[in-house]
């Protein structure tokens, strides 16, 4: 059976078309100026990148746990590791905000170049996505006081919609720090 | 009605590209003086419906909310600024027409005004899907009035509209306001999410004639206790948060 409610995948699926639709124009004008798009990608911090990638990981981990322990009737467990997986988004969030501004001050903007636009405005629109999922994460750890191990389908629907911020972000960033 | 006026009569579909210099600008006001005119005064009665059609959306989530539609009153203000933003860009456009004797800049800065206005209030109109989305998802009959995929679908449709707030960095490319995700991709979410909230409401109108019993009545779960008095003032006081009153069985 489906996890969680049939209508999130409409959400899911909607969204993951419109990124579809982000990393094939990216492509598209990379091919177009490929040396220009190299030597801007060159001046990305890829270390923050992976720090991301892994803060994303282990919050995914940590809400696959926080479903299993709603299901098992450990609310008390699952509240504690959703708050886990809502501090590794904070902090997912805070290092791109950090990585923005390094950016400024090195006087690169979304106005540099077609990089940089792309490189801003996908993360850009990617963050927004992570705020929407940290609102989601409070949504269910505000759940988990009254939550009964038949209510665990609502906790699917939200695990799924952080899933697919984690998996959109690991196609983002491969695409923008390390495609050559 | 308003389609059919921006793209056949306005010439207004594909938008004119912000990457134009004012002499173009004004060629084309020139050129199309009356065909943008006679176009913009048909966009200008079909934009009044998006006001009256946030209504009735409004009218049957405020249903599906309950005592406290606050979303369903949310909505409606958004609305006054998303088709309202439309409307003040239809105004843009149709007095750069109306005089294109005047300078080349004062006629290409309504143009630009115009466009401004038809992308900017997607932040309005993004706060319109994603709050309808919600009262629908706060429903919490057994057998809510509006179907939840279509809950879920007004927040997708919400959420795409958020890249064209960023289109005053760029004139050309997919962001700015004649690109793919400034314009194009909200343009078809746009069309597609006034199509399924249009058959939601009248699924909904359908039901209540046929079986008045499904739609009406109050926001309740059936596992409710009894309602006396006082067990009713609770499951109100429960509901009051975000509507989730399992925990008042």
């Amino acid at each position: 059976m489906l996890p969680g409610e049939a209508g999130v995948w409409i959400l899911v699926l909607g969204d993951m078309i419109v990124f579809g639709l982000f990393f094939v124009t990216y492509l598209a004008y990379r091919a177009r100026e490929v040396d220009l798009f190299d030597r801007s990608q060159a001046l990305l911090n890829v270390q923050f990148g992976v720090i991301n990638t892994l803060l994303l990981l282990t919050s995914s981990w940590l809400v696959v746990l926080a479903v299993e322990a709603v299901r098992d009737g450990h609310t008390r467990r699952s509240r504690a590791l959703l708050r886990g997986a809502f501090l590794c988004g904070v902090c997912f969030c805070a290092i791109k905000v950090v990585e923005y501004v390094d950016k400024y001050h090195e006087g690169i903007s979304l106005v540099t170049n077609d990089f940089f636009m792309y490189y801003f405005m996908y993360t850009g629109i990617h963050l927004v996505h992570v705020a929407i999922g940290l609102g989601v994460l409070l949504f269910l750890i505000h759940r988990t006081h009254t939550a009964a191990p038949q209510d665990a389908r609502i906790f699917e629907s939200g695990a799924i919609f952080w899933h697919m911020v984690d998996l959109l972000w690991i196609m983002l960033f491969p695409l923008l720090y390390l495609v050559r | 009605m308003f389609t059919v006026a921006m793209i056949f009569i306005a010439h207004m579909v594909p938008p004119l590209p912000p990457s134009w210099t004012s002499a173009q600008v004004l060629d084309f006001y020139t050129k199309h003086s009356l065909a943008v005119r006679a176009g913009t005064a048909i966009m200008m009665m079909g934009t009044a419906f998006g006001f009256t059609w946030s209504g009735s959306v409004a009218v049957w989530t405020a249903r599906a909310e309950g005592a406290m539609p606050v979303l369903s009153f949310g909505q409606l203000v958004c609305a006054a600024w998303s088709f309202g933003g439309v409307y003040n860009a239809i105004v843009d456009f149709s007095s750069a027409a109306f005089r294109s004797d005047r300078p080349e800049q004062i006629v290409s800065s309504l143009n630009d005004h115009g466009w401004y206005w038809i992308v900017m209030p997607g932040s309005c109109a993004e706060l319109q899907c994603i709050l309808i989305g919600l009262a629908i998802l706060f429903d919490k009959r057994t057998d809510p009035i509006f179907p939840r995929w279509v809950g879920y679908f007004n927040i997708w449709a919400g959420v795409l509209q958020i890249p064209g707030a960023m289109m005053p960095f760029f004139k050309t490319g997919p962001f700015a306001w004649d690109g793919l995700f400034a314009f194009w991709v909200p343009l078809v979410v746009f069309s597609l999410w006034i199509y399924v909230d249009t058959w939601a409401v009248l699924r909904a109108i359908r039901r209540e004639v046929t079986s008045p019993t499904v739609t009406a009545g109050r926001n309740e779960t059936p596992k409710h206790p009894p309602c006396t008095r006082t067990a009713r003032r609770k499951c109100c006081r429960a509901r009051q948060g975000f509507g989730y009153s399992s925990s008042a069985t």
